[in-house]
């Protein structure tokens, strides 16, 4: 079925791009229904209010938007061109379903998770018995990265994809998703930043304060957190083979040992006494919503079919909530990791309805993508002519970009396409993170004076400027109007309004080279974010 | 293993009064802090504007440094040597220009942290708190930076020079987070324009033009944010104040006594604080000794020596030092026992942290580990440490900052987030 839907993808592009294949009625792509039930939830959160709701965006505005999140570029001017062309009604349903089908989105989405569990995954510290060194880290969270990519590519249920990651066992050459609990042995100890880790990611709830007593404002109690650790509690990697770098080793097994339980802590005498202290005694394999492991079960499997089962709505909640932030810029419940008594979703009934939609559609990602970039609320402008103190989604959110949307906008607006050039873009980003921040390719720029800088005053960034793109700007026939007109599709994804033309024109017509005005537009706003 | 348990127990008054007590009668060096502090007025009175610190990777040695054990099975290598500080205030034969500048330093030698992790350690010496998961803690730099930065200053208010992994707090806005400063020669990247002046300025026109009518209808958070940071731009590349990065400009003769690498790290330092910086933090790193303590603190003692003591006199000679509040310290000390491989190992309870400037009396020694270094009395847990910063910079313990909608002390006692520390007043 994934496989039907995709070759209608690639059917669309191609009559897209004016190759002339008809597409038969039938095969014309419908929005999912959920759409509708989450842009009417929408409407009903707090403070929206219809004068502030913006009109739909433009087609050059919507497709700078789903590309730059699907895939991480923006388009050139070529497919600018030809979507603005392409008359056929449904041309976005069809332009999400087609970006979903690339490699590309598999790629950098298997990244984005990766950024979520590991933080900067180029570099993982693996602490097993003796700990994994720094390059067989390296490649058993690439052998993750693949593995994960393959799952996006194949829209993989995201149960069967957790499952995996819980209960990877056996060896690291055995097993892809072994990274994902490999990463947990650091800090505090495996136990614990496993209980952590997962109640995070997975579950989008902040456990920690259950480690030492009762949460002050959520349910969780002392025995929860202690119970979530006690299923890999009997986990014991042992690393193996010699990897040529001192004291650590290549390989890693993970084994289970048959006793054991994580013993809770016995604190007393704490100033802050109005939640209950942890008091000492052997936790229990108890799941956080219920259940537990039995005597002789498996508990890695237990602990996997409790946290994909049906019942554990949780695991859907969070992961369409974490999409919906990363398309929508930001969480229903934000921030996403952080769902508790006292934090209230901004649309319960938005967030349920995608919860019951994911359910119903085998807990698929590419699913959850599809709904909300179809919705009215993904495709409305960020422009608007009132102005709202909190986002309610009555208008697009304008987020930062990463380091590589960055560079590879660059690169489109000045060479015509994208390169995946992890390294050149993380030297190039480097300066303007904070000393001590844990980023890569894929998290948010800080959106600082060094950032400025950067797109100011950088010479590589100056000499792409005089590039191709411009090259054939500058050769166009055309007058000057068509050229400004060129340069903002070439740049911003949209054609130039009158007030710009006239401005670009009186500057171009003045002192001022196309160089110089290409560099302005590089340089705004528009360009240096996603909106 | 659970951080509740691990509280450490607050330093009171009686905790003081029993180690003064318990130290004359095993017949050390009586304990004369009372009598040093009439001595040694100078330097006090005034709180610290900014704050240099010079941070020693790897957890450097406190034996071979500032509490030499001269006749202990634990001595190793060096001498102790007398210093301006006093009687008590001993340093090894390694720190001769340190020496010199005793009396303007306080040496608190019973840190006690229990922490012998590095990457812990270096989160818990920065943020003076375990890492709380979701929560974020800000490190000394941002809280002075943010609490003492001047408005409007248009360079970094808080610069990292080889900087460690220094634990990151967002809520205080980026002006106050780490900059790191990677290359002494081009400090700031991208800092100059690559056309002329004349024509930035009419491509910046048109840009403002363009971003005006584009922004002006997208009223958002980000898009204020890239505003400003585009006006900061602009501010930092026509700043007067850039040229405290041209330390080429002190005298030869001031260079060549700060020294190499670090040295130069320490003079620079001193220029952005001239210039107004409030937290400067200089990195220097290999302090990790497992093996040949000795070998290895010859080759770097006199790096360290001369870059810090050099500092020190120079901030009092330029009259700055009262106003300049420089803290040395590492993750943790070393064992002071010496391993079969002629190192020291890690140790948590009881090194030293050394403090000179700011607000603090000078010449103080604090704390004392005993005849051979391993017996640790009147411990200074770390929030203590912190509470004592805070206050040489008039920075209040007990204000709080708002974390994930927590409200947090600046000071906060592990385990327990609403205690707060105690500054150790006999340093002041």
């Amino acid at each position: 079925m994934t496989r039907a839907k995709v070759g209608a993808g690639v059917l669309l592009l191609l009559f897209t791009l004016g190759v002339g294949v008809n597409s038969s009625p039938q095969e014309t792509p419908q929005k999912p229904s959920v759409c509708a039930a989450i842009d009417s939830s929408v409407k009903g959160i707090s403070g929206y209010n219809m004068k502030d709701q913006a009109a739909l965006s433009e087609d050059g505005e919507f497709l700078r938007r789903v590309m730059l999140d699907i895939v991480g570029y923006p388009p050139n001017l070529d497919q600018v061109k030809a979507f603005m062309a392409d008359t056929s009604p449904a041309k976005r349903v069809a332009k999400i379903d087609e970006l979903l089908a690339t490699d590309d989105f598999a790629d950098l989405w298997a990244r984005m998770f990766a950024e979520v569990f590991f933080g900067n995954y180029h570099e993982v510290t693996m602490d097993t018995m003796p700990k994994l060194g720094k390059a067989a880290s390296a490649r058993i969270v690439g052998d993750f990265l693949k593995w994960f990519k393959l799952k996006l590519n194949k829209d993989t249920p995201w149960t069967e994809i957790v499952s995996q990651m819980l209960d990877a066992r056996g060896t690291d050459e055995g097993d892809p998703a072994m990274a994902y609990k490999l990463s947990f042995y650091s800090g505090e100890g495996n136990a614990i930043e496993f209980a952590n880790g997962v109640a995070r990611h997975l579950l989008g709830i902040r456990l920690v304060c259950a480690r030492c007593h009762d949460h002050p404002f959520d349910k969780w109690r002392v025995e929860d957190y202690y119970g979530l650790a006690d299923f890999v509690y009997r986990q014991k990697a042992r690393g193996y083979g010699n990897g040529g770098e001192k004291d650590a080793v290549d390989h890693v097994e993970l084994k289970y040992a048959d006793e054991g339980d994580i013993m809770l802590p016995n604190i007393s005498g704490s100033k802050d006494a109005e939640v209950k202290l942890a008091h000492g005694g052997a936790a229990q394999p108890n799941f956080l919503f219920g259940g537990s492991a039995g005597k002789n079960d498996d508990r890695m499997k237990v602990l996997a079919m409790f946290m994909t089962n049906k019942a554990n709505s949780q695991l859907p909640r969070a992961l369409v909530n974490r999409v919906w932030s990363w398309l929508m810029g930001r969480g229903v419940v934000h921030p996403v990791d952080d769902f508790n008594l006292k934090n209230k979703a901004m649309a319960t009934a938005l967030l349920e309805a995608m919860v019951r939609d994911t359910i119903e559609n085998k807990y698929s990602i590419k699913r959850i993508i599809r709904a909300i970039c179809n919705t009215e609320a993904y495709q409305r402008s960020c422009s608007s002519d009132t102005q709202v103190t909190k986002v309610n989604f009555s208008r697009a959110t304008v987020k930062p970009l990463n380091g590589e949307q960055l560079l590879n906008s660059i690169k489109v607006a000045t060479q015509g396409k994208p390169e995946r050039a992890t390294v050149q873009t993380m030297e190039m980003v480097q300066s303007l993170y904070p000393a001590g921040a844990i980023w890569c390719e894929v998290t948010p720029l800080p959106g600082n004076a060094r950032q400025a800088l950067l797109l100011r005053n950088n010479t590589q960034i100056m000499s792409w400027i005089n590039g191709a793109v411009l090259g054939k700007v500058k050769s166009s026939a055309g007058s000057v109007e068509e050229k400004i007109d060129l340069m903002f599709l070439s740049a911003l994804s949209r054609p130039a309004n009158e007030s710009e033309k006239k401005r670009y024109g009186a500057f171009l017509a003045g002192k001022g080279s196309m160089e110089d005005a290409y560099w302005t537009l590089l340089n705004s706003t528009e360009f240096v974010t996603r909106h | 293993m659970a951080k509740c348990v691990e509280c450490v127990p607050g330093f009171d008054r009686r905790n003081f009064l029993k180690f003064s007590l318990g130290a004359g009668a095993m017949g050390a060096i009586p304990h004369s802090l009372l009598a040093q502090q009439t001595q040694a007025k100078q330097a006090s009175g005034r709180t610290a504007k900014a704050v240099i610190m010079l941070w020693m990777g790897g957890g450097p040695t406190q034996i071979d440094t500032w509490d030499p054990k001269p006749g202990s099975r634990n001595a190793g290598d060096f001498k102790a040597i007398d210093t301006t500080g006093g009687q008590l205030m001993k340093f090894s034969d390694q720190m001769k220009v340190c020496a010199t500048q005793g009396k303007n330093m306080t040496v608190v030698r019973s840190m006690n942290t229990h922490e012998g992790s590095h990457e812990r350690g270096t989160s818990l010496m920065h943020i003076g708190i375990n890492p709380v998961q979701g929560l974020e803690i800000p490190p000394t730099g941002t809280v002075v930076s943010y609490e003492k930065g001047k408005k409007d200053f248009p360079l970094p208010h808080f610069i990292a020079i080889d900087p460690p992994l220094i634990p990151q707090a967002t809520t205080f806005g980026d002006d106050f987070m780490p900059f790191r400063l990677n290359n002494a020669e081009n400090p700031i990247p991208n800092i100059r324009r690559n056309v002329g002046e004349a024509q930035d300025k009419e491509r910046a026109k048109l840009l403002l033009d363009q971003n005006k009518e584009w922004d002006g209808k997208r009223q958002q958070k980000e898009v204020s944010k890239v505003e400003a940071s585009y006006v900061k731009s602009e501010d930092v590349m026509n700043t007067p104040l850039l040229k405290a990065f041209n330390y080429h400009d002190e005298p030869a003769d001031l260079r060549k006594e700060y020294g190499d690498r670090f040295g130069i790290n320490c003079l620079l330092a001193r220029r952005l604080v001239a210039a107004g910086c409030s937290f400067v933090e200089i990195g220097m790193g290999g302090w990790d000794m497992h093996s040949d303590v000795a070998g290895n603190c010859k080759r770097m003692l006199p790096t360290l020596d001369a870059g810090m003591g050099t500092l020190i006199k120079d901030l009092a000679e330029k009259d700055m030092l009262k106003e300049t509040l420089v803290v040395w310290c590492g993750e943790f000390g070393r064992t002071p026992n010496i391993n079969a491989g002629k190192g020291r190992d890690h140790h948590a309870d009881g090194f030293s942290v050394v403090m000179a400037g700011g607000g603090l009396a000078g010449g103080r020694v604090y704390g004392n580990t005993g005849p051979n270094g391993d017996q640790c009395t009147a411990p200074v847990p770390i929030h203590n440490l912190f509470a004592t910063m805070y206050q040489a910079c008039g920075i209040d313990g007990n204000k709080k900052y708002e974390t994930e909608g927590r409200k947090i002390k600046y000071v906060s006692m592990n385990g327990s987030v609403s205690t707060s520390g105690t500054p150790i007043k006999e340093l002041f």
